[in-house]
């Protein structure tokens, strides 16, 4: 890890190197849904059919259809793309993806941290670490190497008032949902 | 202390409704007002506190707050989703499924959203809703939300999540008929068209949804956190944050000191003179002997400390309500890591500073399971309050009372600290040795939520109090009154047969506790312990504070120290060696049955509770050693 950590630090902004880390998605099958949370009443899904964008464990594949980019497959070169720990303090990034372990991606997804999400470096800890970071007008702190793990880009300006959701609308697709079924 | 954390044995109600219902849960993220919605609806005294993960496992009463004793209403811990995270959460979704032995499966939901924060909150109803249980959908704080300026359209949000929604306020208790109503006519939903949800176990659909939904229903998140930045600001501050965390700490100690000791005293002189009161009024005799030198001597012995801890209480209840307690762990993050721990860890160990029990089930929100280990292991160095009345009867009786800087600090304050302090190292180097060798694991996320400051409420600071007050008393009543009948009974046996056919009690050095004492002593002598404090330290191991009741016992019952204070007669019988010895073993020593009680449940084996209690004997006992001779030879 502390390898790793160096190589990361040393590439400069937008060019993450791999750090040792092998791609996520790799042979990895995408199941459409987890049966065992199907207890209950299975919803209408044709509805929102947006939410098919991604899988899941909660990866996005709306970065496949938007820009041909796997979002786990680190370009070198693609402008503008950092890490959470990188943002200064006062700044916003808006979340691209997260690069970690399965469980804990999942719980923070479930706190917020989500693609397309806003997320604004508040503070540091009085030893400089962990970074208190707002995400959906909560506050939640995480140490330098979990926020080293999740990619953000610079969020545009015109971009502010705008809900996230709002933007991927488009990619909704009834064979998708055809496909939950 | 034994008594403070047992969940009290709950008993369904007899007669079924004869409506649907039977079994409620409460279910909601964390720090969402699950556990205050609970002690209005109930009536009960569930801990409530301003950080997340308070509650870490499933608590049942009987919904009397709003008329039906019928009903059984479960309180759950937060959760974020139906795929649990760590311990607690595991613990609401089994019970919400119906797979935890002992709890029935609930069979209607009140679902407890933060609407300071909805559309993240949103989120967690999806997987909810799709359980297909009848739901009630409630936001708390909805007070603090229009105060800011927030709002929701509840009907639209009923009608986009097809099931009631209500605005309640949980700490005030308006809004609180919607559930009333809801209990009372089952299954009536507001569905006119099919509920659509999100793909369920993906974080990803359900964060679009829930923005979906709180867009359409006109959510508008109230202004936010301004006051909680800016006073973040300080508290979090580079210098300040620190320094300001210190002085608290200090201050503390020295209003427990410079304020709690009059009230002590005062509070032992109505004591004793209600003993005095007592006392013509009993046959003179064994009888009158039995129980005011005996049972009350040693009773009061204990309940004079009763202002100092709850004074303490009332510090640590402030931290806990405002909301710093989850910024103390922020900062101590960075400690911690050193040590192989992430500042979670913090959190239990600061609320065991009040009592090791409910510290060690708060180690459920630690996700790691070696982390949590050896947070459990190391649990019980922090000072929890049983000590207190041990550290404040030797300190008052050893420390002399000098003050340095002009009166801001005394030498009795800072005795105390260092008892503090030396049990909080003794954690963090036990917990280094463990993470380093056989507790060795990968580094695990941090990752905390920070709750939005609040003015603690008077009603929820004074029912702490009274809480307390009420655990120490039974205490008292119980433990301490039948440990200190059976000392004075067995420092009174066998009996003599004096002259002129009467039976009289033997020496106190020939009673049974004497011949005790006196067995054992060779094992402490080193320490500078005579054979009173031996009986003291194996009556302790019972719970710590019987420490006292028991010295008060067995210095009661000697006739040279009789007449004397408690205070006094220690003074005179030990050295200062010895003191600070005592107080350094009750620093490092697990005393407490209990402890040991909720180790072996929460670890499963008994391996565990006994490593720790060997463990901490041999080092309070190296400490005590070392101590004395290092004091004694500056001051002997």
């Amino acid at each position: 890890m502390k390898r790793a950590e160096g190589i990361r630090q040393r590439g400069s902004e937008g060019e993450i190197s791999q750090a040792g880390k092998p791609p996520l998605l790799g042979g990895q099958t995408v199941n459409w849904h987890d049966s065992r949370e199907f207890d209950g009443d299975v919803c209408d899904s044709d509805q929102i059919g947006r939410i098919l964008k991604s899988d899941q464990s909660g990866r996005s594949l709306s970065w496949n259809l938007r820009s041909n980019v796997l979002p786990f497959r680190r370009v070198q070169g693609v402008p503008r793309v950092s890490v959470l720990s990188e943002l200064k303090v006062g700044a916003t990034g808006i979340l691209i993806a997260l690069d970690l372990p399965e469980s804990v991606q999942n719980h923070l997804m479930h706190m917020g941290f989500v693609p397309d999400a806003r997320v604004t470096a508040l503070r540091r800890a009085p030893a400089g670490d962990p970074t208190v970071y707002g995400v959906d007008g909560m506050e939640i702190a995480l140490r330098h190497e979990t926020a080293e793990a999740i990619r953000v880009k610079a969020a545009e300006p015109d971009a502010e008032s705008r809900p996230a959701s709002q933007k991927s609308t488009r990619f909704a697709s009834p064979k998708l949902a055809e496909a939950t079924r | 202390m034994s008594t403070c954390c047992e969940t009290p044995a709950f008993e369904p109600p007899k007669v079924p409704s004869p409506g649907a219902f039977k079994t409620v849960a409460l279910i909601g993220p964390p720090n969402a007002g699950k556990s205050t919605l609970f002690n209005r609806l109930t009536g009960l005294r569930q801990k409530v506190a301003n950080y997340p993960g308070v509650t870490v496992e499933q608590r049942m009463g009987l919904m009397a707050g709003v008329g039906r004793e019928d009903l059984t209403l479960i309180d759950l811990p937060g959760i974020y989703s139906l795929t649990p995270y760590s311990e607690d959460a595991r613990v609401a979704v089994d019970v919400l499924r119906g797979k935890m032995p002992g709890t029935p499966k609930p069979d209607a939901v009140l679902l407890v959203l933060d609407s300071l924060h909805l559309s993240r909150q949103l989120m967690l109803a999806a997987p909810i809703l799709s359980l297909g249980l009848p739901t009630l959908v409630l936001l708390n704080m909805s007070d603090l939300m229009k105060a800011r300026g927030g709002q929701v359209d509840t009907l639209k949000l009923a009608r986009e999540l097809c099931a009631p929604v209500a605005l309640i306020s949980a700490t005030h208790g308006t809004g609180l008929d919607a559930v009333s109503l809801f209990l009372n006519q089952p299954g009536n939903g507001t569905a006119d068209h099919p509920l659509t949800l999100p793909v369920l176990g993906n974080a990803a659909s359900a964060h679009i949804w829930a923005a979906q939904v709180s867009r359409r229903t006109g959510y508008k998140a109230p202004l936010s956190q301004e006051g909680t930045r800016k006073i973040d600001n300080i508290l979090l501050h580079r210098i300040w944050g620190p320094l300001l965390f210190i002085a608290v700490v200090v201050g503390v100690f020295e209003v427990v000191f410079s304020l709690g000791q009059p009230l002590s005293d005062g509070f032992g002189d109505i004591l004793a003179r209600m003993g005095e009161l007592v006392r013509p009024l009993l046959p003179a005799g064994w009888l009158q002997s039995l129980i005011l030198d005996g049972a009350w001597k040693g009773v009061s012995s204990v309940l004079v400390f009763l202002p100092q801890i709850l004074l303490l209480f009332l510090f640590i209840g402030i931290l806990e309500d405002t909301g710093y307690l989850a910024r103390a762990a922020l900062i101590a993050d960075r400690v911690m890591r050193t040590i192989g721990l992430n500042g979670k860890a913090f959190i239990p160990l600061l609320s065991a500073y009040a009592c090791a029990i409910p510290a060690i089930m708060a180690t459920r929100t630690i996700e790691n399971r070696r982390d949590r280990l050896a947070t459990i292991l190391v649990t019980p160095f922090m000072t929890c309050s049983a000590r207190l009345p041990v550290y404040l009867l030797l300190i008052a009786a050893f420390i002399p009372h000098t003050v340095y800087l002009h009166g801001f600090i005394g030498l009795q304050t800072i005795v105390m600290l260092s008892l503090y302090v030396a049990g909080f190292v003794g954690a963090m180097t036990t917990a280094w040795l463990l993470k380093s060798s056989i507790l060795k694991s990968s580094e695990t996320p941090f990752i905390l939520e920070l709750p939005q400051y609040r003015m603690p409420t008077l009603r929820s600071l004074s029912l702490r109090l009274v809480d307390r007050a009420s655990v120490f008393l039974r205490q008292a009543g119980t433990i301490i009154l039948s440990v200190t009948l059976a000392l004075w009974v067995l420092a009174h046996l066998p009996v003599v047969h004096a002259a002129g056919g009467t039976y009289t009690a033997p020496e106190l050095a020939d009673s049974v506790i004497g011949r005790l004492g006196h067995f054992i002593e060779p094992a402490i002598a080193p320490l500078g312990f005579n054979w009173k404090i031996g009986i003291g330290l194996l009556s302790s191991v019972l719970a710590r504070e019987v420490m006292v009741s028991t010295m008060g016992t067995l210095y009661g019952a000697d006739p040279a120290t009789q007449a004397m204070h408690l205070q006094t007669a220690l003074h005179h019988d030990m050295t200062l060696g010895g003191a600070l010895a005592l107080m350094i073993f009750f620093a490092f020593a697990m005393q407490c049955t209990s402890t040991m009680a909720v180790v072996k449940r929460e670890t499963n084996s008994w391996k565990w509770p006994a490593v720790q209690f060997l463990y901490m004997l041999a080092l309070a006992w190296i400490a005590a050693f070392v101590v004395n001779h290092v004091v004694m030879a500056i001051f002997g």
